[in-house]
């Protein structure tokens, strides 16, 4: 009897479980289909601008600007994007596991995270993030990857780093994402060599109003623009990589409920076929009592 | 007249994208017209306003803040970080912020704020200025 009550009490408690998975399921799935479309602009976006900037640089080889001069040290800062929540699968773990990696190859480092998971990721191997952004990763807009660049920028220009990374996760299609690096400090055309060029004519570049001008203008927007576009497929990638996790769970979640009402039903008909026999057999027995009478 | 290629994007959308005969753009010490065939050319572009003839001969009008352009012999590529046309700029709220941003300027202490106060002035003034004067009816 208390066997029966048991599984009673587990199948409530895996449909309860299967709602919420399901109801998880169906949000992420909705905002999906409308970060995908924003995604899939983001990284058109990311790879013209660094086309465009991979064409300035290789035509800017004899300008020095403090942006364009690799520095000898090894100091980095990163900036890695992660969720502010769990329960979507590999998403945190791999894009984390990815970045600590990169950033254990550098002497000194600053590390600016984006989103909670992120930061107790960090903090728990001991480093602790320099900085964090919370509440970000789930509707990223412009003006947070402002603020994240005018840091990350002035890292950089008052000499306290001599390369700035970002790490996040780049969304390809609903199937298929997987976490990137983009070295965003200093410009040098090596860390351009996944982009190709769409053009190839040579002459001499003009600047207006003039080549520090422009680098100083360009880098601050190249740096909104990439961060921004980073965001907005990290989130992607995430909502994608939730929406496949709660699938799984709900599909699960099924197996295990027809498992268990099979269960029940096997018992309920034990302890009804147990009553029965207790029934007759007492009945036979006052029968037997009374026919003896 | 030649047309070229022009591509204008900020991070949010593609905001145009097609062929076009004049681009005029405001850098911040002036105007700069770009025809088909332009020297190859990065430039820093203001806040302000732009206007560009498509190939049908229809001009359009812009409003973008800070961006920057390149200039290739067959293409031209634009990277605002927003750009907007004159007809959805609410001119009722470009008020509104215009005096926000007044009162932040007055109010800011240190040398950032001041900054910041002074771009979303300069943004406000921009926005507020396209939605007044049209020169150029589409």
């Amino acid at each position: 009897m208390s066997e029966i009550h048991e599984i009673k009490h587990r199948l409530s408690a895996v449909r309860q479980t299967r709602q919420i998975t399901n109801a998880m399921y169906m949000i992420s799935s909705t905002r999906m289909k409308k970060e995908a479309m924003r995604a899939e602009y983001a990284r058109r976006y990311i790879y013209q601008i660094r086309a465009t900037v991979k064409d300035i640089i290789e035509k800017s080889s004899y300008i020095s600007h403090p942006y364009l001069q690799k520095k000898s040290g090894n100091r980095a800062a990163f900036l890695v994007i992660a969720g502010d929540k769990g329960l979507c699968g590999s998403y945190n773990s791999a894009v984390l596991k990815y970045a600590a990696e990169l950033i254990k190859l550098h002497d000194t480092r600053y590390v600016e995270t984006v989103g909670r998971i992120a930061t107790e990721y960090f903090a728990r191997r001991g480093m602790m993030p320099d900085a964090e952004n919370l509440r970000v990763a789930q509707n990223p807009r412009l003006h947070n990857a402002r603020e994240i660049a005018e840091n990350l920028l002035r890292l950089y220009t008052s000499g306290k780093t001599d390369e700035v990374y970002i790490v996040f996760t780049r969304f390809i299609d609903v199937t298929q994402s997987y976490p990137y690096c983009i070295r965003l400090l200093p410009l040098s055309l090596d860390a351009y060599e996944d982009v190709k060029l769409d053009t190839s004519y040579t002459a001499d570049m003009l600047y207006e109003p003039s080549p520090r001008e422009v680098f100083n203008n360009l880098v601050p927007q190249l740096a909104v623009g990439i961060v921004f576009a980073a965001l907005v497929q990290s989130t992607a990638s995430e909502h994608c990589a939730r929406m496949n996790a709660m699938q799984n769970a709900t599909r699960n979640a099924d197996e295990m409920i027809e498992k268990l009402s099979h269960q029940y039903n096997t018992q309920r008909q034990i302890s009804i076929t147990n009553e029965i026999i207790e029934i007759t057999s007492g009945s036979m027995g006052i029968e037997k009592y009374k026919n003896k009478k | 007249m030649k047309l070229f290629e022009l591509q204008i994007m900020t991070p949010e959308k593609e905001f145009y994208s097609g062929e076009a005969e004049t681009l005029t753009v405001t850098l911040p010490d002036g105007q700069l017209t770009v025809l088909a065939g332009h020297a190859p050319m990065v430039a820093v572009l203001a806040m302000g306003e732009f206007r560009f003839k498509m190939a049908d001969g229809r001009w359009t009008e812009c409003v973008n803040t800070a961006g920057f352009m390149e200039v290739r012999p067959d293409k031209v590529v634009m990277f605002l970080l927003s750009c907007e046309y004159p007809e959805e700029i609410d001119a009722e709220r470009a008020k509104a912020a215009l005096k926000r941003a007044q009162e932040r300027l007055q109010d800011s202490k240190t040398k950032r704020e001041h900054e910041l106060a002074r771009a979303a002035m300069t943004r406000a003034m921009v926005r507020l200025r396209a939605t007044k004067s049209r020169k150029y009816k589409i």
